[in-house]
């Protein structure tokens, strides 16, 4: 496996503030990886800083440049979509498509085209008059239409409605991801994209306090859903977090076997969002 | 791999001039079709009397061995506009030809200290064509005042236009107008380029001051950059459209404007019943009309290259004005100067390459083309110096302080 991302000890201060405060991070070739954080993580300056886009602390090398001085350079195999709304809006969908054309050595005017047929995307329309859902079909049409070898997503349906958000992933998915290409995705609507994800990325004001394969999850964690009598011998046990459901409660726990809690009650593993709770918010 | 990066250039030109299609080539188009409107406005009422019908009659008498010292300003208390036409050669009244004499009201004679000044005065002269002196004969002087109620609205871009084509005026019977000899429409026309260049620069200094902050400030920036582009090329090719690319498009409009200009002129004269090639054909000198925009901008370029360059490095700078963020500074630095050193090194400085006409100076209008010997070399070397390193502070700011929060 090849590796994409190798970063130790990245810190990015703003006066106070450690916005990603120590990160160690590697990420290998072919995954789609989540990076899970509440508001204020710190996910968009690490982001930021694998594109160098941002000044920062500490060793980096993505695709084995220095993003900060080769970022032109590298940006010919990295795509980033940074929110909904960056595209420029006094463009035309035409015109914005010349442009990239003209500048992009990877990029693929015929597949763009074809991209946008499929969508309600007229290419005369000016980018300001077309609505976010709409928007963000466009970007991505323009992104999936780029041969890169590692695309960066801030929150990238943040506002849209279900069915593009739905849509949006069931296309990186299924049109997009070849098993080469790393997909790194920033969100904090967790459910709507564990289905899609190979690794999880939890992080916490500035530091990463889970990395890990969504098939070791179930290794490591397992969520005990227990009912009655059952509740105060599974308290007893080192849990990470609970809550409440309905005629018991369920825990969450960190390495430990589930045989050992499986006659306590249902034993399964739990999903990403409750475990981001549990860890975080714990 | 040359002509990929050529084509890369090209594109981010493009798109310049797509963001900036208003300003860049519906301004002068529109500013053109509005003079070209005003001109055959001019043309078709002949009656009302105009600067352009006034310049070709300050032609024409020029032309025939005659000085003539064309004043037209604005009346402040009452707005009138006064064209005083003097004319130096001319002897009598009765050169004055027919069709004038029928509309002046009234004829005052003035003793002057050393010669006889006859002024006439016309008032709102209507109906049939601006007459026309014939070709004077022997020396004496006379003064036309036009009085023109109410016709101010057509040309009042200046207040006061001050016109001496022939600075041998009074000078004998003999002319020695070398300098002008069959250029003296050139600087009329001049005047119609001068009014594009001012567009231009103040078009330009618009442009300069958004193009590296309205991304920022709008997030599309985000887009920008996660395009294969460096900062280098973004920011040169912001500086090539408005050093280049504009200039070229306006030049190329007032050429056209100058042209029709030109033509509309000769159908004038025609409709004053003179012969349009001697009127106006050999008073244009047209390889100087074609050239002299064109070396004018070159010198005027190469002197405010460094403001351009500034207002780049200004627009990349400013967190919320980037006009704020490029004059104040340098106020600052001239008020700082004058009170601490008494001098006026910044002052001069910021004359030199910043575009203006004083009686002294000029940068960026040259009325005859462009003065090379009065350039100052060490000046200029000293702009170039600077306008390179603002663009790499421009190029430096737009990669690691773009952020406006």
């Amino acid at each position: 496996m090849q590796t994409i991302i190798e970063a130790q000890a990245l810190q990015r201060s703003f006066g106070d503030l450690h916005a990603v405060d120590g990160v160690d991070l590697t990420i290998e070739a072919g995954n789609v990886i989540g990076l899970i954080g509440p508001n204020g993580a710190g996910k968009t300056t690490l982001l930021r800083a694998l594109l160098g886009l941002t000044r920062c602390q500490g060793e980096l090398s993505v695709l084995g440049y220095q993003p900060e001085n080769d970022h032109a350079k590298m940006m010919e195999e990295v795509c980033f979509i940074a929110d909904t709304a960056v595209l420029p809006r006094w463009m035309r969908v035409a015109e914005l498509l010349d442009y990239v054309t003209g500048t992009h050595s990877r990029f693929s005017r015929a597949q763009a085209d074809e991209f946008l047929a499929a969508t309600d995307v007229d290419p005369k329309r000016r980018v300001g008059d077309l609505s976010k859902g709409m928007t963000v079909q466009l970007h991505l049409a323009i992104v999936m239409a780029i041969d890169a070898r590692l695309l960066i997503l801030d929150e990238p349906t943040l506002g849209l409605d279900i069915l593009y958000r739905k849509r949006f992933y069931e296309q990186l998915i299924n049109d997009y991801f070849d098993g080469e290409r790393t997909i790194l995705v920033s969100t904090h609507q967790v459910e709507e994209i564990q289905n899609i994800l190979t690794h999880v990325i939890f992080m916490h004001r500035g530091k990463l306090i889970l990395h890990e394969a969504l098939l070791d999850l179930e290794a490591r964690f397992c969520e005990l859903h227990a009912l009655g009598d059952a509740v105060n011998r599974a308290e007893e046990l080192p849990y990470i977090g609970r809550r409440n459901i309905l005629g018991g409660k369920a825990y969450i726990y960190e390495g430990v076997p589930s045989s050992q809690v499986a006659s306590l009650g249902e034993v399964k593993t739990p999903s990403v969002s409750d475990l981001f709770v549990a860890k975080v918010g714990g | 791999m040359a002509s990929a990066q050529t084509s890369r250039f090209l594109t981010l030109l493009q798109r310049e001039f797509r963001e900036y299609r208003n300003s860049l080539f519906w301004t002068p188009v529109i500013t053109a079709l509005v003079l070209g409107v005003l001109m055959i406005g001019s043309v078709v009422l002949v009656n009302s009397v105009s600067i352009i019908g006034d310049t070709i009659l300050e032609a024409l008498m020029a032309e025939g061995g005659t000085g003539v010292n064309v004043t037209i300003s604005l009346n402040e208390d009452t707005g009138e506009e006064v064209t005083v036409v003097e004319v130096t050669g001319i002897d009598e009244t009765s050169d004055i030809p027919d069709g004038l004499e029928s509309e002046v009201a009234r004829i005052e004679l003035l003793e002057d200290a050393d010669r006889e000044v006859q002024r006439v005065i016309i008032q709102n002269p209507e109906g049939g064509a601006y007459p026309l002196p014939e070709p004077p004969a022997p020396p004496s002087e006379y003064e036309v005042l036009i009085d023109e109620d109410g016709e101010e609205e057509q040309w009042n871009f200046s207040r006061e236009w001050n016109f001496n084509p022939d600075p041998a005026n009074g000078g004998g019977g003999e002319t020695s107008h070398e300098d002008m000899d069959g250029r003296e429409l050139n600087a009329m026309l001049g005047v119609i380029h001068g009014i594009l260049i001012l567009i231009l620069l103040v078009t330009s200094a618009n442009y300069l001051l958004g193009s590296l902050y309205d991304d920022r400030k709008d997030r599309s920036i985000l887009f920008w950059r996660s395009m294969p582009v460096s900062e280098w090329e973004v920011v040169s090719s912001k500086f090539v459209i408005a050093l280049i690319v504009a200039p070229l498009i306006y030049i190329a409009i007032s050429l056209v404007l100058q042209l029709a200009y030109v033509v509309l002129m000769m159908v004038l004269v025609w409709r004053m019943d003179q012969d349009p090639s001697d009127v106006v054909l050999a008073n244009i000198d047209f390889v100087a009309l074609m050239l002299d925009p064109i070396s004018g901008w070159v010198m005027t370029a190469l002197l405010i290259a460094p403001t351009y360059a500034w207002l780049l490095c200004a627009s990349a700078l400013a967190k919320r004005s980037p006009f704020l963020m490029a004059i104040t500074p340098f106020i600052a630095l001239v008020i700082a100067e004058a009170v601490f050193f008494r001098s006026e090194y910044i002052e001069d400085a910021i004359q030199n390459h910043f575009p203006h006409v004083t009686e002294g100076s000029a940068v960026g209008f040259y009325l005859f083309g462009p003065d090379w010997t009065s350039l100052n070399l060490s000046s200029m070397a000293a702009g170039l110096i600077f306008a390179a390193l603002a663009l790499a502070v421009a190029v430096w700011l737009r990669r690691h302080r773009w952020e406006l929060n």
